[in-house]
């Protein structure tokens, strides 16, 4: 007898735990405002990235600063602290998480970038191959093309060097820069990602000793909403990679107007020759001997 | 009577003799021909250099600005090119204008001069004229030939 108690006793404390944890790992994985602490450490990271994040290419203000550095792939030995159990005291892996973050993770900042320009009416295709042909130069690639506008996409390092080549194939009559900074949506993502493998594996060691088929049922669910969820974030994660390295430029190429051509007009045509004199012939009969003729006859 | 009418008769005769018409000094190689009709006098070179003198009654009254003008309109008017006008002056005092012409026939160029002296009653105008192979070097002669006339 009291050994069934003790069974019960110990059936009632394993669901209690297991009660307890499911409400905590609901709380991780749902909600990214009840995000652990180490999160709004990694917040401060970007803040602290974000004021010395590199300049913009092409942006004026920030003229001759070097295109920003992106992030390269996240050392796993920082991603491991950052995501250390949630029972792990916020306080206490903060400042690690803080240095981490700042090292892993420069500014990561999607360009997109528009030119207009002007060519001569018979070279605008030619104009586009030569946009295209500079983007390959630098490891970029074409995404779409019509006639009259090309959209390529650059590594986001040769994005000022792209633009600065492209710049002289005709005139410029419009150039626009603009940079969304992704850093933070590309931190949240990871520090989610972290605990919600933290939070698989410890509800695969749940799983291990679950006691019976209704404890197994549930752990098992929620481990494939914990994996659905790192799947989500995974490919979020892939995307905004992808996207920060690599900048599309947009350019709309015109035909340069052409110059009035300022003709002179046709000159006047000549104003008919006035009539002949009008003379008048003097009654002076003798007049009409005068002359070679007359003179030179001999006869 | 009978005396004083024969007296008049014979000088108008007379008068009418000394005014037969205005002649020139023949230059060199210039022979002057007789029976002359339009003319008051003409001569001629071997190279067929025609000089000649007329007398015309001065009538409209003018002077010598005008005719030279109406011949020159006149001439034109036929087709000759005015190539220079001058002042000159005859072997009397006489001021006249010489206008000298040349004028293509028959693809051969030719030159004529014309010179008017005009007093009271008279116009006298002397020709000068040629083909311009046989004119231009007997120019020197012909032009002063043409200053020997006693116009009035």
């Amino acid at each position: 007898m009291p050994a069934l108690m003790i069974e019960i006793f110990q059936r009632r404390t394993t669901r209690l735990a297991l009660s307890a944890f499911l409400l905590l790992a609901n709380a991780c994985g749902a909600d990214k405002a009840n995000a652990p602490p180490v999160m709004t450490a990694g917040s401060r990271a970007y803040t602290a990235d974000q004021a010395s994040a590199p300049a913009a290419p092409g942006m004026p203000a920030q003229a001759g600063a070097p295109a920003p550095a992106m992030p390269g792939p996240i050392p796993a030995t920082a991603g491991q602290k950052v995501g250390a159990p949630a029972t792990t005291p916020p306080g206490a892996n903060a400042k690690a998480g803080d240095a981490a973050s700042r090292a892993a993770h420069a500014a990561m900042l999607i360009y997109t970038g528009a030119l207009s320009m002007q060519v001569d009416d018979d070279k605008i295709a030619k104009s586009i191959d030569q946009i295209i042909d500079v983007a390959e130069s630098v490891g970029g690639r074409i995404m779409s093309r019509t006639d009259a506008s090309v959209v390529v996409s650059v590594p986001s390092a040769q994005f000022r060097d792209a633009l600065t080549k492209m710049e002289p194939i005709g005139t410029v009559t419009n150039r626009s820069v603009s940079a969304q900074d992704v850093t933070e949506q590309f931190h949240d993502a990871e520090v989610r990602l972290q605990n919600l493998r933290a939070t698989r594996q410890r509800l695969q060691e749940f799983l291990a000793k679950a006691g019976n088929i209704a404890d197994t049922l549930t752990v098992e669910r929620e481990l494939e909403r914990v994996a659905q969820e790192i799947d989500v974030l995974e490919g979020k994660m892939r995307f905004l990679k992808e996207r920060a390295a690599f900048s599309q430029i947009t350019v709309n190429v015109s035909p340069r107007p052409k110059q009035a051509i300022t003709k002179d007009p046709p000159p006047p045509p000549p104003p008919p020759p006035p009539p002949p004199q009008r003379l008048l012939d003097l009654p002076v009969e003798w007049f009409s001997r005068l002359g070679l003729k007359p003179l030179l006859d001999l006869r | 009577m009978k005396l004083s009418l024969l007296s008049a008769s014979l000088f108008a005769l007379a008068m009418a003799g000394c005014h037969s018409g205005a002649q020139l000094q023949a230059p060199d190689g210039f022979a002057q021909l007789d029976g002359q009709k339009s003319y008051d006098w003409r001569a001629a070179s071997a190279q067929g250099v025609v000089l000649a003198v007329r007398t015309e009654p001065n009538e409209p009254r003018a002077n010598v600005d005008f005719w030279a003008d109406a011949i020159d309109v006149r001439l034109r008017r036929q087709g000759y090119t005015a190539e220079a006008r001058k002042d000159v002056k005859s072997a009397n005092g006489s001021d006249g204008k010489q206008l000298r012409y040349s004028r293509v026939e028959d693809g051969r160029t030719y030159r004529y001069w014309l010179t008017v002296f005009v007093n009271n009653d008279r116009v006298y105008v002397v020709e000068a004229g040629g083909d311009r192979d046989s004119f231009d070097p007997a120019e020197k002669l012909v032009e002063r030939a043409v200053l020997t006339v006693r116009a009035g």
